[in-house]
């Protein structure tokens, strides 16, 4: 669930299992108006990437390019801040198409068909994404 | 269009790649003896008299094997998990293009406009070509340059996926491979003609 909020105005947006999500715009914490959008649809992919760029994490420092890590982590309820220094898990420092791929990876219970037929990519293509993926997690571990 | 005409390998899933390559190459094979052609080797396409559907079927069966058989080789010896079957659907679709250069034969054009050339092959006569011969025998150079290209763009586009290639050394070994498929298509077909 992403949630945006403007003065009085605020669209939560949830995006259900990944096969639709269901916009909900509140006024003064009333919902006013409801939608739901299909994933076939390309205004999904197009609210699914916006998101995505909008809430990217950034893994390196935009002044020295040198891995960022967590300094401070808090409780969205009780506001608890945590302070230290925890270092990005590697599949976080992955692009968030690489991220993606991998949680359609999952879903799709490793089968790099089924993901190529959902991607309309051929076999192959979709398994040279996958091995240079791992490639990359093997750099970031190393 | 660009991905259909370039780089379909990366889209098409190989039993959709592998229906277009059969019947693109049965059809290719048909038209070459249609029009009395002649691939003597992978990269050559020659006029005759006396095309046959069985020599022309057998020849593009061996050309195919052959590029399949050195693609598949280098791409094995680049990336280990390449299968067969994806060289095997790209060197039949990257090959279709090729047949279309069979149409310059249409009413044995090509074979005349050769041997016209050919009566002007001597020293004394080179710079005395014909417009009617100069100019019909540059645009089928360039048509062949422009097919050529494409068949190649396509071939290297196909193995990149399959053997999911990058850098120089991927070029290299594809080049050879290449090289070694017509060197070997020629002697085949050759004994088998």
């Amino acid at each position: 669930m992403v949630a945006y909020q403007c003065y009085l105005y605020s669209i939560t947006i949830y995006n259900l299992q990944n096969t639709y999500l269901s916009l909900v715009l509140n006024f003064q914490s009333k919902c006013i108006f409801a939608l739901e959008i299909s994933s076939e649809s390309t205004i999904y992919r197009h609210i699914i990437e916006t998101l995505h760029q909008m809430k990217k994490l950034p893994v390196n420092c935009p002044s020295c390019e040198s891995p960022l890590v967590a300094s401070q982590l808090s409780c969205s309820d009780c506001e608890t801040v945590i302070s230290g220094s925890y270092s990005l898990p590697v599949l976080l420092q992955l692009s968030n198409e690489d991220q993606d791929f991998i949680f359609e990876f999952i879903l799709t219970s490793g089968s790099l068909k089924k993901m190529a037929a959902k991607m309309e990519k051929s076999y192959p293509t979709v398994r040279n994404k996958l091995d240079d993926i791992l490639e990359k997690i093997n750099n970031l571990k190393n | 269009m660009k991905t259909l005409l370039f780089k379909p390998f990366e889209k098409y899933s190989e039993q959709k790649l592998l229906i277009v390559g059969i019947i693109g190459t049965l059809t290719g094979a048909f038209l070459t003896y249609l029009f009395n052609c002649k691939f003597s080797r992978a990269l050559k396409i020659i006029p005759i008299d006396d095309a046959s559907i069985g020599q022309s079927v057998i020849n593009s069966i061996v050309i195919v094997v052959c590029l399949t058989l050195f693609l598949f080789i280098v791409a094995k010896y680049i990336y280990k998990k390449t299968r067969l079957i994806d060289i095997f659907v790209t060197a039949m679709v990257a090959y279709i293009p090729l047949y279309i250069l069979t149409l310059l034969n249409i009413n044995n054009n090509l074979k005349v406009l050769t041997e016209d050339a050919i009566k002007h092959a001597s020293l004394e006569l080179a710079n005395q070509v014909p417009l009617n011969i100069h100019i019909p025998l540059l645009l089928v150079r360039l048509l062949n340059f422009a097919i050529l290209a494409w068949f190649i763009t396509l071939l290297y586009n196909g193995f990149k996926t399959a053997a999911n290639a990058k850098g120089t050394k991927a070029i290299v070994v594809f080049a050879i491979a290449l090289l070694l498929a017509d060197v070997v298509s020629k002697i085949v077909i050759h004994l088998l003609n």
